[in-house]
Order: structure tokens, then sequence, then C-alpha cells
């Protein structure tokens, strides 16, 4: 590996993801000031035995390590829990290994912020079992406005997210620790909390309309018979 | 009453394998009919994000494997036990992904609940949530994450009522019977 930053992206969707799409911003703001990364997909990395040994083999030799994922029932999604598991009892059994720094970003689909500390408290303790430097978390609510486009593109729905990429694309070049200053602009919604509700609702039923399922959303089909 | 035990233990051990089946006499004891399913024997996929369980088949995963099944016992039930091996303070994998997999329980709608927003209710009546969490040596951190764990997806269950107990290996078997007894005593099933 001759990258300098690790990007983990959690999320399953792929490029099409809020997760994606802030790495891929990062990425190119790293770029921008010299500093080499990639981005791995860790439900790929999951299928494969040994793309989980490289990936751990990987933390040797870079300098920060960030994940970006979707919260999934109040924390880290199954896949990752697994990579995660895996990367631990691999780096446990090792004597001696390098501490890079780590930093998460957890998004949600509801407007509170603070939904994702448990997640980000688990990133905390996953850091702490494997010898990783814990960085701090940032929480992104509302993650859906973004979903899958690309944030450099994403206008007044990324306002908000872009500063905080920014920010710590530029502590990361500085070699600075404490990601405090990145993590504000990004916790707020981009819409008051009642209008993204009604925004939410309305792009579920366009959905469903779309997939004939509308008068649908509300099936029972477990209801005992 | 019914009770639904998610075995998400990544390994069997002689200590856990006594840990289930003192779980299993307590529930029996208390009135619980018991169905143990060990998830490490299923197939269930992760979970894609899709969102197929709310836009395609509204209430069913579109990936039709073991978890689809599952997750009918888990609305059918009184009671599901979440038990698994304490994991950075959460679950396992084998656990986690087929909670993953059980998001079409609820509705893809908001509701308030206090100061918070959570995915409405689908059915009218949801199980309440007993976790069991396994560890080596006592570590209190990671045994109140998985409390709040287990509280937090009771809360986004529309759960009425949850409990949570940490065992480790350092305890005594009449220890974690009374420990199993008295938390889910707590666990209030709906009349």
């Amino acid at each position: 590996m001759t990258y300098e930053v690790l990007l983990l992206s959690g999320s399953p969707k792929e490029k099409k993801s809020t997760s994606y799409s802030l790495l891929q911003y990062l990425s190119d703001a790293l770029e921008h000031k010299g500093i080499k990364s990639e981005i791995l997909m860790l439900h790929v990395v999951s299928r494969n035995g040994s793309q989980i040994e490289e990936l751990t083999r990987g933390l040797d030799t870079v300098g920060y390590v960030i994940l970006a994922a979707p919260l999934y029932v109040d924390s880290l999604p199954g896949h990752v829990v697994d990579v995660f598991s895996k990367i631990a009892k691999i780096r446990g059994s090792v004597s001696e290994r390098s501490t890079p720094r780590f930093s998460a970003i957890l998004n949600c689909g509801f407007p509170e912020a603070h939904q994702n500390d448990l997640a980000l408290e688990i990133c905390k303790q996953f850091s702490r079992a494997t010898g990783l430097q814990w960085m701090g978390g940032i929480s992104y609510p509302g993650g859906p406005t973004i979903d899958g486009t690309p944030l450099a593109e994403s206008g007044f729905r990324g306002r908000l997210a872009r500063p905080s990429m920014d920010c710590l694309a530029d502590l990361i070049a500085r070699g600075e620790a404490a990601i405090g200053d990145c993590t504000e602009s990004i916790s707020k919604l981009v819409l008051p909390r009642r209008l993204y509700v009604m925004a939410s609702q309305m792009r579920w039923k366009r959905l469903a309309r779309a997939n004939s399922v509308a008068k649908r959303l509300d099936d029972r089909p477990y209801s005992p018979t | 009453m019914k009770a639904l035990v998610l075995d998400g233990r990544t390994e069997q051990t002689a200590f856990n394998d006594m840990t289930l089946a003192t779980l299993v006499s307590v529930l029996s004891n208390q009135g619980y009919e018991a169905e143990v399913v060990a998830l490490r024997e299923k197939s269930i996929h992760y979970c894609r994000g899709c969102f197929g369980c709310w836009l395609e088949t509204p209430g069913i995963c579109v990936i039709d494997d073991d978890a689809r099944e599952i997750t009918r016992k888990m609305i059918q039930s009184d009671v599901v036990v979440y038990l698994t091996p304490i994991v950075f303070g959460g679950y396992s994998h084998l656990l986690k992904k087929q909670v993953d997999r059980s998001i079409g329980l609820v509705h893809p709608h908001f509701d308030k609940v206090g100061d918070e927003h959570h995915h409405r209710k689908r059915y009218d009546q949801y199980p309440c949530i007993f976790g069991v969490g396994l560890q080596r040596d006592s570590e209190p951190e990671l045994a109140s994450l998985f409390r709040t764990h287990i509280q937090r997806n009771a809360l986004n269950l529309h759960s009425p009522s949850a409990g949570t107990v940490t065992i480790h290996s350092g305890m005594e078997s009449e220890v974690i019977r009374r420990a199993v007894e008295d938390e889910l005593e707590s666990v209030v099933v709906p009349a």
C-alpha cells in the first residue's frame, strides 16, 4: 500500500451512498494537498479473508484511517462488525504493530445527530481493542439528503457537510490530532427539523409510487393469522 | 408466552453452553415457551441497504434467505432474547446482521418519540427485548455500552419493555441463574 490515508466505506450501496460521497470528497481534498488516499469498500472486504488480512497489514503502513458508514439499527452494519472483529483478532496476536490515527463518520436518516453516538462509541472501543489512536467521531444526521450525489455537486444539500470534510483534510495535512473543530457544521440539518421530516415522508411516498406499492406501504405481512 | 432466543455466539464453549442452558431453563420456569435459533447455522446475508423491505415488498426483505423466517418469528414472539458475545460494546456480527435484516418490522415514516424521531410502527404489538451479553472478563464499560445498545434497539422497535444482563466467565452458575431470573422478571410482557 502506497497511500497515506486509508478511507473505509461501510455502506453496501457502493458509489451510490452518502458514505462514499463523503469519502470521495475527502479523498479529492487530500489529493489537492498532495496526500494520497484510497477508498476500500468493507462489504467487499468482508467476503474475502485475504482482503481482510491485506487491510490489516495496511494499517501498519498508513498514518490515518477513516471509516464512513451508515447507521444500521443504532450501530454499525453487520458486515462492518465482521471486518472489525477479524482485524481485532489478527492485530491482537501481533506483538509489534503501528498505531495509525482513526476517526469515524456515521451518517443516519434521523434528524438527530446524537442517534449516531452509540455507533461512534463502538468505533472508539474498536480502536482501543486494535491499538489505533482514536481521534474522535463525526456525526451526520439527515444523510439521505446526499444519498450518493457527489458531495462537490450536491449544492445546498451538502453545504454543511463540505466544510467539515475540508476541515478534516486540512487537519490531516497539518498532522494535527483533535478533530473537534470539524464536527460542528456537519452535525446540523440543512433544513429545519420539521421540514426535513416532511421532506423525508414525501420522498418515501414518491419512491413507493414509483414502485407501485404506495397503497401497500402499511402492509403487515407477518401479522398472526 | 413465546420467547425467541437469537443465539449470536460466534463460538461454543462449555461456559457459554451452560449459560444458554440456564437461560432456557429460567425462561421455562417463568412461563415462556422458548425456541433457540443458532444464527451461525443459518443462511443470513448482510443487509444491502436497498430499502426493498419498505419500497418493493413492504414488510418483507427482498433477500430470500433464513432471515425472513427469523424476522417473522421475532414479531410473533413476546420476548426476543439477544444472546451474544459483547463485541466492542455491541453485538456479534451474526446477531447484528439478523437485527439489520429485521428493519422491515417498522415503517419508513417517522414518528416523534420524546425528543427524538424513530420509525413508525408497522404492527400493533412488538416483542420485549432481553439482552444477554457474554464476556470473558468483566469489563463494565463495554457492559454499559451493551445495555445502551439494547435500550436503543428497544426504543426503535417499540418494545414495551427491555432488560439486559451481562455474564462473564468468572461467574458461578447459581449467580448466573439469579442474575437472569432477576432481570427477566423486570421485563414486563403486556397482557
